[in-house]
């Protein structure tokens, strides 16, 4: 934790050395964090370049309080939401409504690597893939995203229910198929 | 239904929490440029509030120095005044009494008479004789005053210091009423007239001003540009403004100058800049050039990007320049026979220039309209593009290898500055002034970026007014 401080300390008085050190040691966590908020690998990068770049010019906001990789995970969400919110306009508001047949036993996520995982996340709409991301993977409550997203709580409840039921008839089609029909990245 | 109870998010939250990957190299090396950018902006943050810090402290000095010269004129008319000898226009001369001389005889030797002076402010009167300034009481509402005959500038004695000296005034007994007294310069032709050498000049009633000029100037520049980017531009712009950087040059002129008013005038000339910015990075690249050895006349060419637009550069037989190839700035060789063999580290730097001829039209205002003067000047320029080279930079060495393309013939610029200039003499006078210019137009045609060059020059020069 020592080093930790050091490091901060350092990268507060602009040493470009104690900058990249930091973003070594966050880089490929938050990348992988990226990976699941972005559409692809490309876009990942772009929020993760902008995202660091926050987080070096808010430093001194961090202010040693609680978990500094909380600090960085929560800025890194941050920018891929306003991201999210820049450019939803450019989405089809396609609706992909599953029905009861096409449900899937919840075991078969278990076969799946986390390269899958994240392939099946991405393909998701999304106006789902942030709320399931936000709910399932970190925590939040729907009124905590409601607030995050600013949207209401029903609609986030809505929305990661849709995502679920996706994410099951991707499942299916996976193992139905018994080949990759998951968009490569 | 609980959210761990959920077995559709529990596989993704289990390998999805902590889950990594490798980002990108260039992750990084953006994260750099625009801290990098960030720093930089902070200088140029710092520097322009240090040089408005001075920009202020040479108003406020010089306006201070030249204000604190007027009590110091007055004072020195009163001390005139006070030796005694004051000057008629009708031949007359009056000798005042020395006070200290003569103030055990207690005799008036000037002759006196009354002099009436009306007091719209107060109802108080006073009696000027050679004991002194004695309130007396009068039925009207004017002052009975003692003077010397034919002395119409009495009264300008009276806000004298209370203090003994050699002069009129004797045996002050009630210093404190002399300063109660007012003051009418305008009830009281003043005849005489004290010396004020700064009236001179800034007697706008008396002295016709001179309505033109020629002059001269020449000034050390700093020029670089600034870049306009938009979406996916701004990180080319972000690159570039780490790779380039501004470069001190020169420039110069002649002027003629208009003067409507004493205090404001025009001003048009023809300059000279020579500007431009170096691209860091250079890159010598040696190029197997496979034509060469059957046809030595054939060259390669290599098309240096940056934020102007593109150097074409030419090269010789097998060799070329070029920019740092990561990762907006790319290079091509334009013979078909010629592939890249290797690209050296970089070792020196790219030098553009471009010159241009200047058509100013300038407005000037003095704000201290004195022989140490103050002034403003704003104005446009078209700018006629006149040079444009590139050359290879390393060390002491400098190789011409090509121009730049697409740059734009015809330029406009704004034109803000400050100066101050002191008159030498009534023809002649100096002038040194911190000058902007801002490229109100890209200068380049064909990029995406839009390129805008600013120079920073401290302007000196000779003024020849008639």
């Amino acid at each position: 934790m020592d080093q930790l401080d050091n490091i901060i300390n350092g990268c507060l008085k602009g040493d470009r050395k104690s900058q990249e050190l930091l973003y070594k040691m966050f880089s490929t966590r938050m990348f992988g964090l990226c990976l699941q908020y972005a559409d692809n690998r490309d876009d990942a990068a772009d929020i993760l370049q902008e995202g660091f770049i926050k987080v070096f010019r808010k430093l001194e906001q961090f202010g040693g309080k609680g978990s500094f990789e909380g600090w960085i995970r929560r800025i890194m969400i941050n920018t891929a939401l306003e991201r999210y919110r820049s450019q939803v306009r450019l989405y089809p508001l396609t609706d992909n409504t599953v029905k009861k047949d096409e449900m899937v036993h919840e075991d078969v996520f278990e076969r799946l690597s986390a390269a899958d995982l994240i392939r099946l996340v991405q393909d998701l709409p999304p106006r789902y893939r942030m709320v399931f991301n936000l709910y399932a993977i970190e925590g939040y409550s729907h009124k905590e995203i409601g607030e995050m997203m600013g949207i209401r709580v029903g609609t986030s409840k809505s929305n990661l229910s849709r995502a679920r039921n996706i994410l099951q008839q991707k499942v299916k089609q996976y193992f139905d198929t018994n080949e990759h029909i998951i968009r490569e990245k | 239904m609980s959210r761990k109870q959920n077995k559709t998010d529990q596989p993704f939250r289990d390998q999805l929490r902590y889950y990594e990957a490798a980002p990108p190299d260039q992750v990084w090396h953006g994260i750099a440029s625009s801290l990098l950018s960030d720093k930089r902006k902070k200088q140029v943050f710092w520097v322009s509030r240090i040089a408005a810090s001075i920009a202020v402290l040479l108003v406020l000095g010089t306006t201070w120095f030249l204000l604190r010269e007027r009590p110091e004129t007055q004072f020195a008319t009163q001390e005139i005044q006070a030796e005694g000898i004051l000057e008629k226009t009708d031949n007359s001369k009056t000798i005042v009494p020395d006070t200290m001389a003569e103030n055990t005889d207690n005799e008036i030797v000037t002759p006196t008479i009354n002099r009436r002076i009306k007091n719209r402010t107060t109802d108080t009167e006073i009696i000027v004789s050679k004991t002194g300034l004695i309130p007396v009481d009068t039925k009207d509402d004017e002052y009975a005053v003692l003077v010397p005959a034919e002395q119409t500038f009495y009264d300008e004695l009276k806000i004298v210091p209370p203090r003994y000296t050699r002069g009129i005034q004797t045996n002050f007994t009630e210093p404190g009423s002399l300063l109660a007294v007012t003051h009418y310069p305008s009830k009281v032709p003043d005849e005489t007239g004290g010396i004020d050498v700064f009236d001179e000049w800034g007697n706008e009633k008396v002295a016709s001003h001179d309505k033109w000029g020629v002059g001269t100037q020449v000034s050390p520049i700093y020029s670089y540009r600034n870049l306009e980017a938009s979406g996916g531009n701004a990180s080319s712009a972000s690159y570039y403004n780490d790779v380039e950087e501004g470069v001190v040059s020169y420039a110069g002129g002649v002027n003629v100058h208009y003067a409507p008013l004493k205090r404001l005038s025009i001003q048009s000339g023809l300059y000279f800049s020579n500007m431009g910015m170096k691209v860091g990075n250079a890159y010598y690249a040696s190029v197997d050039n496979k034509n060469s050895f059957f046809d030595e006349t054939s060259s390669v060419q290599a098309s240096i990007n940056n934020s102007t637009g593109i150097i074409a550069a030419q090269q010789g037989v097998d060799y070329a320049i070029t920019a740092n190839t990561v990762p907006q700035a790319g290079w091509e060789l334009a013979t078909q026979y010629a592939r890249e063999s290797s690209i050296n580290t970089p070792e020196g730097e790219i030098l553009q220039q471009f010159q241009y001829l200047e058509l100013p039209l300038i407005l000037r205002y003095r704000v201290v309209d004195r022989r140490l003067g103050f002034h403003f000047l704003g104005g446009l320029s078209s700018n006629f593009l006149v040079g444009n080279s590139a050359y290879y930079q390393d060390g002491a060495d400098k190789e011409e290898i090509g121009t730049t393309d697409n740059l734009r013939p015809v330029n406009y610029s704004s034109v803000v500055g400050m100066g101050v200039d002191y008159s030498i003499s009534k023809r002649f006078h100096i002038n040194l002034e911190p000058t902007f210019r801002y490229y109100l137009n890209s200068i380049n045609t064909g990029s995406l970026i839009k390129s805008h060059p600013y120079t920073i020059g401290f302007y000196t020069g000779l003024l020849y007014t008639f």
